[in-house]
């Protein structure tokens, strides 16, 4: 923040300070030394970020200019580098050539003190020096001439002017006597707003000079030492009185002042240009002062609604007869324990509405906590007049994209709804088919979507469709294409992938459109199902979305296709391709869209794991206070068609399944954490650790076996682990299964083989759990023995 | 991974640094070299200590592997026994009834 006051040429040099140029460009370099050498400063060079960081000296600076655009490490980084490393005392002033609010805000967040804007001459580094130097700065010099020029740089209109320091002078008067009996009373609240009021005030008319010693009397009291502050108050009382003899110099020459303000600082009728005429601008500062200040400024044509109190502009707005604000000015709370005080409840009561908030001494903590609850710019009192117009005209284009986004957003609420009304049609049991649902947009709205049609008695049809994104756009491509689908197969007796590969041309068409700005720049991928009970046929349809499991009645699962088979993306490459599964054996389906896939890899565990978890009847899950839930990226969507209609609890239901296809015998270390964190999700931790160690080991030594001796090590076999339970948890069961050919045995001397001669399955039988070999000793089954429900029980509330 | 020897009670130590399962088991091969090596020098060894510390796991390869160090050091007239052994190795350890050749020690 620069600092507006004027030194006077013909003062006393500084005293000899260590400072530090980090400065790539040697002419910006030289320039600066020049002018600091002048002022007493020794000068060190620092021509990158990464040599000034390699100083061992870091700490004995007193100042650092740095240069914010460099090769390598930039200003900012090397900022943030040092204060990291503790060194926060050392003031760090940005050298930037861009004169932007956020610029500003940047180096203020990178850890930096102040600005100087390229070029830098002589009087702005020297006044730099000054503020940044504090030490050393002259105190009893010539007070007058800095609150003259101050001003003059100000540029407040005469009428304002006159009027703030008149008002000034008059509560100066009484500010000494006020201080004395908050002191005497040892009140700390009264004696810090008075404190922070009387170097506001004169900080506000250029007065700086009473700042330091105020400070210095905040301190004392805070640390609750009141002898030191009563010392304190009788160098503060001169300043005050001194002060005030010059605010009446001031006044007194007057017309001299008002005609010496520097014209291109000047405040007045001309900047306004009917810029904002049509906007509603308040001001909301509890200080008379700046009050007054504000209020004045409506003489000029600054049309500021000025407010006292925050409750005087919440009853204000709630009236309702008064137009909402364009954009709020908000002075810091100072009375309270927080300085957003205020600015919260604006935000509460105006939620789209830019709020700059004016600060006269804004710290780093400041900034970085308006950052973060989302005001719109933060700026040091006074504030240039160029900069203070510009912040309000971005502040208010600002208001307006909030509104309309606000808008949207109810919208989007609106078809947040609907879309979980359709939803909910196609949960439950109906025309024999146990059909569950598990649907989360992201947002308000999403793009994926679940449908079921029954065209025919015998013929059920489910559909589900991802558009990329999640936004409103989405859920609209998304509810369009539903629409579409629904209206094709009624009236024109197409077939789905008919109907999906027209949609997809329609949409290419439109993508292609979005070089010019016209078009939709949304894909949809797509999974349709059709089941044929006439026929006993599952027909599947991929569009590059979810490969579908199937369900066996014993709970294994397979899948629909092979990933190679299905087209990757869906531009032209639209499958055509039906994949068909006889129903024999079959208990069901599931199909999900690519937010579960994203999650379950986030998670680190399987996604029948996420599936089982999500589409579990028994126990509900409440998705929104889910730890778990707050990582997912995108829509949720989850479905379970089943094809019988009784799906008892007691059904094994699978939470893991994973094919090894070769003879690696390390993919079991690889997967061996995905196994345990999938058991531990699904099950919601209530395997114990011996448990979980038995079940690990005998899923290993099962699958090492089907790898090295029921595939024969050999590469184009494969292995496959399912892990089942049933909904109440009360059983748990590893099925591993190899690719490799059976034993040439009949089925009954197979089942009887003794497990002893395999390898490995030696020490399985020793565990004290169930084995089973069946299908000629292609599939070994481990029964666990789970702790009863009770157990489960006092386990979940232990 | 530890090989330590103590000459004045002709005891080795061994440390095992990983869990005993069959996909870290070929990293421990040359174990069996080094006891070789080591009685070949002479150096009757009576005891050679298992530290299974930070072995949390055993499968029927790391059995094995056992097995095998406890058949090599008994035909040199020596004994195996196994130390810091956690609850589930040691349950293995029952299990497969390894405990008939290899010690458990509670030391």
């Amino acid at each position: 923040m620069q600092v507006n006051s004027a030194i006077p040429a013909n003062s006393e040099p500084l005293d000899f300070s260590r400072v530090l140029v980090v400065e790539d460009d040697k002419t910006s370099f030289a320039i600066i030394r020049r002018l600091l050498t002048k002022s007493n400063c020794h000068v060190e060079l620092a021509e990158t970020g990464t040599k000034a960081l390699a100083n061992p000296n870091l700490n004995d600076f007193e100042l650092i200019f740095m240069d914010c655009l460099m090769p390598g490490i930039d200003g900012f980084e090397t900022t943030a580098q040092i204060r990291d490393r503790g060194i926060n005392h050392v003031p760090i002033i940005a050298v930037t050539g861009s004169d932007t609010p956020e610029t500003r805000i940047k180096c203020i967040r990178a850890g930096m003190n102040d600005v100087l804007i390229k070029p830098v001459n002589a009087s702005i580094l020297r006044q730099c020096l000054e503020r940044w130097l504090g030490s050393t700065i002259p105190k009893e010099r010539e007070p007058y001439e800095q609150m003259h020029q101050y001003l003059n740089q100000l540029g407040y209109p005469a009428e304002v002017l006159g009027s703030a320091l008149k008002y000034l002078l008059d509560t100066s008067e009484s500010w000494s006597e006020d201080l004395h009996k908050h002191i005497q009373d040892e009140n700390l609240t009264e004696t810090l707003n008075l404190s922070y009021r009387i170097r506001c005030n004169l900080s506000l008319l250029g007065a700086e000079y009473v700042y330091s010693g105020i400070r210095l009397l905040e301190e004392h009291v805070k640390r609750g030492d009141w002898t030191s502050a009563q010392k304190n108050e009788i160098s503060i009382n001169r300043l005050i009185s001194e002060t005030s003899k010059h605010l009446q110099a001031l006044l007194d020459n007057f017309d001299e002042l008002t005609r010496s303000i520097i014209p291109e600082h000047r405040f007045g009728p001309e900047i306004n240009n009917g810029a904002f005429d049509d906007n509603h601008l308040a001001f909301v500062d509890a200080d008379p002062l700046c009050q007054l200040i504000f209020k004045n400024m409506r003489t000029i044509g600054w049309n500021f609604e000025v407010f006292t109190a925050v409750d005087d502009f919440r009853e204000w707005v709630e009236s309702g007869i008064h137009p909402s604000m364009d954009c709020i000015l908000c002075s810091e709370s100072i009375a309270t324990d927080s300085p957003l005080d205020a600015y919260r409840i604006i935000r509460e009561i105006e939620p789209c509405t830019s709020v700059i908030l004016l600060s006269h001494f804004p710290s780093k903590n400041l900034v970085n906590e308006s950052l973060r609850e989302g005001v719109f710019q933060l700026l040091s009192r006074p504030t240039p007049k160029e900069l203070l117009l510009s912040t309000i005209k971005s502040g208010i284009q600002r208001t307006i994209q909030r509104r309309d986004d606000f808008k949207r957003q109810q919208v989007a609420k609106k078809i947040g709804v609907a879309q979980q009304k359709l939803l909910s049609k196609g949960i439950g049991i109906d025309e024999g088919l146990v059909n569950r649902l598990f649907c989360l947009p992201k947002h308000e709205a999403g793009g994926d979507f679940w449908v079921k049609l029954h065209p025919e008695t015998h013929k059920h049809i489910f559909i589900l469709s991802d558009v990329s994104g999640h936004d409103m756009e989405s859920a609209f491509v998304s509810a369009y294409f539903q629409g579409f689908l629904r209206g094709a197969l009624k009236k024109s007796s197409k077939q789905v992938n008919d109907v999906l590969v027209e949609f997809n041309r329609f949409l290419c068409q439109e993508w292609n459109k979005t070089d010019s700005g016209q078009g939709v720049d949304k894909s949809l991928v797509c999974c349709s199902a059709e089941v044929d009970l006439q026929k006993q046929e599952l027909t599947f349809y991929l569009n590059g979305s979810c490969i579908p499991l199937i369900i066996r009645d014993d709970g294994t699962v397979f899948e629909v296709a092979n990933h190679t088979e299905i087209p990757l993306g869906w531009f032209d490459e639209i499958s055509q391709h039906a994949h068909v599964v006889s129903l024999e054996n079959v208990s069901g389906f599931c199909a999900w869209s690519d937010g579960i896939e994203e999650l379950a890899m986030d998670l680190g565990i399987n996604l029948l794991s996420v599936l089982f978890r999500l589409l579990n009847e028994d126990e509900p899950i409440e998705p929104t206070s889910s730890d778990w839930y707050t990582i997912a990226k995108d829509d949720l969507l989850a479905a379970f068609v089943g094809l019988n209609k009784i799906q008892s609890s007691d059904r094994p239901r699978p939470i893991f399944y994973k094919k090894i296809e070769g003879d690696k015998a390390s993919s079991i270390d690889e997967i061996q954490s995905e196994l345990q964190d999938s058991i531990n999700f699904a099950m919601q931790n209530v395997i114990d650790d011996e448990l979980m160690y038995d079940i690990l080991l005998c899923t290993r030594e099962g699958v090492l076996n089907a790898l090295k001796h029921g595939c024969q090590g050999l590469p184009e076999k494969f292995a496959e682990i399912t892990l089942l339970t049933n909904n109440t948890l009360s059983t748990l069961t590893v099925q591993i299964r190899d690719g490799g050919d059976p034993l040439r045995a009949d089925l009954l001397s197979a089942s009887q083989f003794d497990l002893g001669q395999h390898r490995g399955l030696a020490l399985l039988k020793s565990f004290s759990h169930d084995l089973e070999f069946c299908n000629r000793t292609k599939t070994l089954w481990i029964h666990f023995n789970l702790p009863t429900n009770k157990e489960i029980l006092s386990i979940i509330q232990t | 991974m530890n090989f330590e020897s103590t000459p004045t009670r002709q005891e080795m130590v061994l440390k095992i640094p990983y869990d005993l399962i069959s996909t870290k088991i070929e990293s421990l091969s040359k174990v069996k070299d080094l006891i070789k090596n080591a009685y070949a020098e002479n150096k009757n060894y009576q005891i050679l200590l298992i530290d299974l510390k930070n072995c949390s796991m055993i499968d029927s390869a790391g059995l094995n592997f056992l097995v095998s160090l406890h058949k090599l050091v008994s035909s040199k007239g020596g004994k195996v026994t196994a130390i810091n052994l956690g609850k589930n190795v040691r349950r293995t350890f029952l299990f497969s009834r390894l405990d008939r050749y290899i010690e458990i020690s509670e030391n």
